[in-house]
C-alpha cells in the first residue's frame, strides 16, 4: 500500500513546488507526509560543547517555526503530516532516519530550484550518493516553466 | 400483499453470536445467506460473486469498518443494497451511513421483525433499480482480465506471457513490484488461469497485523486456545486449501511466523493454535513484496530457507513509469469506468492532458493513475479532458528522477579525506595523535582538514 511520502529539505531551504506536489500526492493516495529538515554540521572539532548546544537549540527553534506553516497547510487540506529535524552528515542522517521507520513509498527532494548535476565521488550531491540505499523512487520537484508541455 | 421474493444476502459481523442469529432469521424467510466475521474475507467473496444485499456491522476492529466495506463493495457491485448494523447506535453515525448511500441502519440488539422488514424493503428497492439498468451495466469490475494487467508495452506482454506459462504449474511464485503495480491482481490471474481456479483464492496482508493476529488469521484456533477464543476458528491456510493463498507484504512477516509458515510449506500440514491434530493442506502460495527480499534474506532479516521455498519463480512487475506507452490505454479505461459509474459526461482525454499524464512520474503506479482518473471524471467540465481538469500539480510542478551518482571511483583526495576522518574517529578527535599517526605535523593536518571541510 502507498502509505507514506517523505519530503527532504536541506539547510532551511523549502521549495513550494515540492510542498504542492506532496500535498496533491497525499490527497490522491490517501497517504501521510513527513517533512524532514537535514542540517549539515560537523561534531568532531573541539568547539566548546556549550556553544554546540546553544546553536542546536536555536536551530531547532528556527526550523520548527519554518516548518510550522507548511505543516499547518497540509493539515488544513486534510493530510496527516509530521516534521523532523536531523543535524549531522545529511546522507548518514537520512539513511538512519529511514532505517528507524516503516518504509516510505517515495522520497521527494524539497530544496533547491535546480535539478543537481550528476557527479562522481564526492563531487556529486550528497543525496545522489545516498540514493542506492533508498528503497523507493527519489524525485526532484521544481517549477514547470510557463507553456512547458513536457519535462525535459 | 404478495410474499416478497427471497434474495442473496451477505452478512458481516465480528460477533459470531449475532451473525448466527441473523443467519437463522434470514434463512427462515427463505433467503440465501453467506456469513463472515472478517470483512476483508467478505470483500474477497464479493469480488467473486454478486449479492443483492450486504448487511454489515459498523464497527469491526481491527478490520475495516462497515462504511468502508460498503464503499468497497459498491465499487464492484454498484447496485448492491446495504444495511449497516451497530452496537454503538448514535444519530451522527446513522446519518453518515445513510448519507453515504446505505439503505438503512439497524441498532443492536437486532429485532427479528425489524430485520425482516428492512431486508424485504431493501430487496424490493434493489429489484426496482435493477429493472432500470441496462444488461451488462451491473458489474463494473473488469472480470478475469484486470486493468492492472492491461498493457501493450513489451514489459507487460512479458508479464502476461509468464503468467500464462507458470499458472498451470503448481509452483510457488514470488511477485515483486512497487506499491500499486498490481501484485494482487497478478496473483488472481495466476489463480484464474490455473487448475485451482474452482478452489478459493484467499489474500492476506502480512504487514497489516501483529504477530498474534497473523497466527490467529492464518492458523485459526481451537475453542479455548486462549482467553477470548470462544469457539473453534478455521484459519486462512485451511480456507485456501484446494486453491491459492496470496501473502502480500511477505517481507513484513515476523521471523517467528516465518518459521511456522516454512513448516507448513514443507510438511503440507498445519496445527490450529491450541490444536494437536495436524490438518492436511493442498495449496499454492503466491507471495508478494515491494522490498528487496533477497537482500533482507542475506542480511538475516528474512529467513533464507523460506525465501528459497517461496521464490521458485519470480515475477517482477514494472513501474508504470517504465511502461509509459500503456498510460493512455489505462487512463482511457479508468476514465470510461468512472464516468459510467458516476454518470458523468467526460468521454476522452485531450492531447495536452494525455501528454501531462505521460510525462508524470507516478510513484503510486497504476493505482495512482486510477485515483487521478476517478477524481478527473468527477470534476471534469466538458466531454474532453483538458489539463485544467487534472490535479494542479501535473501542470504546475516539473518532476524528475533525482540524478544518480555516476560510478564513484575515489580520487586520492577522497581516500586522504576518508583516512584522516577514520584516524580522527579512532583517536576520539585528537588532532595531535592523528597528526602523529599520519606522520605529519599539526599545522599540516589542520590545513588538510580545512581543505576537506573537516574542521
Amino acid at each position: 500500500m502507498f502509505k507514506r511520502a517523505l519530503v527532504v529539505f536541506e539547510n532551511e531551504s523549502i521549495s513550494p513546488e515540492a510542498l504542492l506536489y506532496a500535498r496533491e500526492l497525499a490527497l490522491r493516495m490517501d497517504s501521510e507526509i513527513t517533512l524532514l529538515m537535514l542540517i549539515e554540521m560537523a561534531f568532531l572539532d573541539q568547539t566548546w560543547l556549550g556553544s554546540k548546544r546553544s546553536a542546536l537549540s536555536q536551530m531547532e527553534e528556527r526550523v520548527g517555526a519554518l516548518l510550522a506553516e507548511p505543516l499547518e497547510q497540509l493539515m488544513k487540506a486534510g493530510v496527516a503530516a509530521g516534521a523532523a529535524l536531523r543535524v549531522g552528515d545529511p546522507a548518514q542522517e537520512l539513511v538512519k532516519f529511514l532505517a528507524e521507520r516503516p518504509p516510505y513509498q517515495v522520497v521527494i527532494w524539497g530544496s533547491g530550484p535546480e535539478l543537481p548535476e550528476p557527479g562522481t565521488g564526492r563531487r556529486g550531491h550528497w543525496l545522489s550518493r545516498a540514493q542506492p540505499a533508498l528503497e523507493c523512487p527519489l524525485l526532484w520537484a521544481g517549477a514547470r516553466e510557463a507553456g512547458e508541455a513536457r519535462a525535459k | 400483499m404478495s410474499e416478497p421474493a427471497p434474495g442473496k444476502i451477505i452478512v458481516v459481523d465480528d460477533e459470531e453470536l449475532a451473525l448466527k442469529a441473523m443467519r437463522r432469521i434470514l434463512e427462515k424467510s427463505g433467503h440465501q445467506v453467506s456469513t463472515y466475521t472478517n470483512p476483508v474475507r467478505a470483500l474477497e467473496r464479493l469480488e467473486q460473486e454478486e449479492y443483492d444485499l450486504l448487511l454489515a456491522d459498523l464497527q469491526m476492529p481491527p478490520y475495516i469498518d462497515g462504511l468502508e466495506l460498503m464503499a468497497k463493495a459498491r465499487r464492484v457491485w454498484p447496485a448492491i443494497e446495504v444495511i449497516l448494523i451497530t452496537g454503538y447506535a448514535s444519530l451522527p453515525s446513522a446519518v453518515e451511513a445513510v448519507k453515504q448511500g446505505a439503505f438503512h441502519y439497524l441498532a443492536k440488539p437486532v429485532k427479528p421483525e425489524e430485520l425482516r422488514r428492512l431486508v424485504d424493503q431493501a430487496l424490493e428497492q434493489r429489484r426496482s433499480r435493477q429493472a432500470a439498468l441496462a444488461p451488462g451495466q451491473e458489474r463494473l469490475a473488469s472480470g478475469p482480465v484486470s486493468p492492472f494487467i492491461i498493457g501493450q508495452s513489451p514489459a507487460m506482454r512479458r508479464v502476461q506471457e509468464i503468467i500464462a506459462q507458470i499458472a498451470p504449474t503448481d509452483c510457488n511464485v514470488l511477485v515483486l513490484g512497487e506499491s500499486g503495480t498490481g501484485k494482487e491482481l497478478v496473483a488472481r490471474a495466476l489463480h484464474q488461469q490455473s487448475d485451482r481456479r474452482k478452489g478459493p483464492f484467499v489474500a492476506f496482508n502480512c504487514g497489516a497485523f501483529s504477530e498474534e493476529l497473523i497466527a490467529n488469521e492464518l492458523f485459526g484456533h481451537e475453542a479455548g486456545a486462549y482467553t477470548g477464543a470462544g469457539g473453534q476458528k478455521r484459519g486462512l491456510l485451511e480456507e485456501a486449501s484446494g486453491g491459492t493463498l496470496f501473502l502480500d507484504e511477505i517481507g513484513e512477516m515476523p521471523l517467528s511466523m516465518q518459521v511456522k509458515l516454512l513448516r507448513v510449506l514443507q510438511e503440507r500440514e498445519m496445527l490450529r493454535v491450541g490444536g494437536t491434530q495436524p490438518i492436511a493442506l493442498d495449496l499454492r502460495v503466491v507471495a508478494a513484496t515491494a522490498a528487496d527480499l533477497k537482500a533482507a534474506a542475506a542480511a538475516g532479516a528474512f529467513r533464507q530457507d523460506l525465501f528459497y521455498r517461496l521464490n521458485v519463480v519470480t515475477l517482477e512487475l514494472p513501474r508504470l513509469a517504465q511502461r509509459r506507452e500503456d498510460i493512455g490505454l489505462l487512463a482511457q479505461h479508468f476514465l470510461a469506468r468512472s464516468t459510467r459509474r458516476m454518470e458523468r459526461r467526460a468521454k476522452g482525454l485531450g492531447p495536452q492532458a494525455l501528454e501531462l499524464l505521460r510525462d508524470y512520474a507516478f510513484p503510486g503506479n497504476v493505482r495512482e493513475l486510477e485515483n487521478i482518473m476517478e477524481r478527473t471524471a468527477a470534476l471534469a467540465r466538458g466531454e474532453v479532458i483538458t489539463p485544467q481538469d487534472l490535479p494542479p500539480d501535473l501542470s504546475q510542478v516539473r518532476l524528475a528522477p533525482f540524478p544518480e551518482a555516476e560510478e564513484a571511483v575515489p580520487t586520492l583526495a577522497d581516500l586522504e579525506r576518508d583516512y584522516i576522518l577514520h584516524l580522527l574517529e579512532r583517536t576520539g578527535g585528537s588532532k595531535g595523535q592523528t597528526a602523529r599517526l599520519l606522520g605529519i605535523d599539526r599545522a599540516s593536518l589542520w590545513r588538510k582538514m580545512k581543505r576537506f571541510g573537516l574542521s
